[in-house]
């Protein structure tokens, strides 16, 4: 426990609550250097209670923290500068001249949109699918994840079995198919 | 002695990250990709640490990543048996180059045509990224596994590091090894700078520089602890090296001493490098982050910026409440 004489000046109430706002391990260890994001001080820690001891200005200040990942996307922004200067289009269109461009654009949004009601029509539906190195398997669809990565379904048949619940990899399917 | 540093962390990555690698100068900054055994590579801004996307699409741990010097083009090695090379801008896989077993290293030539792969199959692969399903050029002479592979000479040789203890450089026209450096323990890392043609070698304890033409030893450094990854800063005053007890070591290359050394990793450090404009370096760990440490503390850079020795706490808490990041509690 911290003795009466170190006075801890953070503003935060509990030594704990420090760690958990600037230390993204949540970390007792007695060396971590991380800083305070509001009031950029760093703790020293006692090495014999490893209880915080005293606060000390950090020699820089660091105006934030890295940004971290979205956990909904995959990034790679299409409106920042460098994605709008570099890929004025995303559409590698073979024709090359504006009308064109707009048509295929048309018809890839065209073509999205099908794909995507496929999806939610299969919604609970058994669905066969072929993949790779002849794998035939039949299961009742649930749902993608948002880049088609992954299929979640459920009573999965396998020639080991019926799993329950499972993930299909898309990487892995060649087609599938269903009855509407 | 151990000074006070405040590094940037970079959290996302959920195993060790193994490699990294930044882009050259853009327009937009530089790059940093970085390579995780939870097999998803990421991008970001190399100033800032800021995420910039995840590269989705292999199917295990992703042993090398690097970007080329535009920053347009990502290529990734991973245990999945493939390399893979990435559109940099928009995040989308571009090309899959199936191999007969885990992929180490991937490295492009200067204009971005070639690729180079190698890995635990013991051989070195150039693939010619114009004509992706043409039969790639294979050279073979290693005994073991290849753990780094570089392009250098002006792309015309390559250096190879690989777990019979051996360093070759061979000659891309002829496929034919030009030098071999024996070495009585594996090399851990190894590190180009084509400017002033140096080769930074660690193994063991030691950080060695080369001359890559000749592969004559220039001279060799001693630490504290077993080294995994060094560095070269771009100007030659400095080198960072890191290893298995978890701290950064900062050394004047000219007289081998070792000026300051940095806790903040907790686990052993993997990998570090460089930026391109030698202000910050950054480092990979065991503890799956990766931190950008500045290479003058102190200096207003990127996210750090100088304080006066002079602030008093008040001063300081009012200078920074405008300037500031509140970082989201995070819950126990």
């Amino acid at each position: 426990m911290l003795s009466p004489q170190t006075t801890l000046i953070h503003p935060h109430t509990t030594p704990y609550d420090f760690y958990h706002t600037t230390c993204p391990f949540h970390c007792y260890a007695r060396d971590c250097n991380q800083v305070c994001g509001v009031t950029n001080m760093m703790v020293e820690f006692s090495t014999a209670c490893r209880q915080p001891v005293a606060m000390k200005k950090a020699p820089v200040t660091v105006l934030r923290l890295p940004r971290g990942p979205d956990p909904n996307s995959r990034g790679f922004d299409p409106n920042s500068p460098r994605f709008i200067a570099l890929c004025p289009t995303s559409i590698p269109s073979s024709a090359g001249e504006g009308a064109c461009i707009e048509e295929e654009q048309r018809s890839r949004s065209e073509l999205r949109e099908r794909f995507l009601r496929t999806l939610i029509k299969m919604s609970n539906k058994p669905v066969n699918f072929d993949m790779y190195e002849g794998v035939q398997v039949r299961a009742k669809f649930g749902a993608s994840d948002i880049d088609v990565l992954n299929f979640q379904v459920s009573e999965l048949q396998t020639p080991i079995g019926v799993q329950k619940e499972a993930l299909l990899r898309c990487h892995d399917m060649i087609s599938f198919s269903f009855d509407v | 002695m151990a000074m006070r540093q405040t590094p940037l962390t970079c959290s996302g990555h959920t195993r060790p990250v193994v490699d990294l690698a930044f882009s050259g100068i853009t327009p937009y900054g530089y790059f940093l990709i970085s390579a995780c055994k939870d097999g998803k590579p990421m991008l970001r801004q190399g100033d800032t640490g800021d995420w910039i996307g995840t590269f989705l699409g292999h199917k295990g741990a992703v042993w090398g990543a690097t970007l080329n010097k535009e920053a347009t083009k990502a290529a990734t090695a991973a245990a999945d048996f493939s390399a893979k090379v990435w559109d940099a801008v928009t995040g989308e896989e571009v090309l899959t180059l199936a191999h007969k077993h885990i992929v180490k290293t991937v490295d492009f030539t200067q204009d971005s045509n070639s690729l180079l792969t190698a890995g635990n199959d013991k051989l070195l692969r150039i693939y010619d990224l114009n004509k992706p399903e043409a039969e790639p050029q294979e050279i073979s002479g290693h005994t073991s596994a290849i753990k780094k592979a570089l392009w250098c000479n002006n792309d015309q040789q390559i250096l190879s590091a690989a777990d019979d203890k051996t360093i070759r450089l061979w000659d891309k026209t002829s496929s034919e090894a030009v030098k071999t450096l024996t070495f009585d323990q594996a090399v851990s890392s190894m590190e180009y700078i084509p400017d002033g043609e140096i080769l930074v070698i660690t193994y063991g304890k030691t950080v060695a520089f080369y001359n890559a033409h000749s592969l004559d030893l220039i001279k060799t450094v001693d630490a504290p602890t077993s080294i995994h990854s060094a560095s070269l800063h771009p100007d030659k005053d400095y080198f960072v090296a890191g290893g298995d007890d978890f701290k950064l070591y900062k050394y004047d290359y000219t007289t081998k001493e070792e000026m300051e050394s940095y806790k903040g990793h907790f686990g052993p450090v993997h990998c570090v490098r460089f930026s391109p404009d030698g202000e910050l370096y950054a480092s990979g760990s065991e503890d799956g982050t990766l931190r950008l440490w500045q290479t003058a503390v102190g200096k207003t850079y990127g996210l750090w910026k100088c304080v006066l020795p002079a602030c008093t706490t008040e001063e300081l808490a009012s200078e920074n409440s405008d300037a500031i990041y509140c970082p989201p509690e995070i819950k126990a």
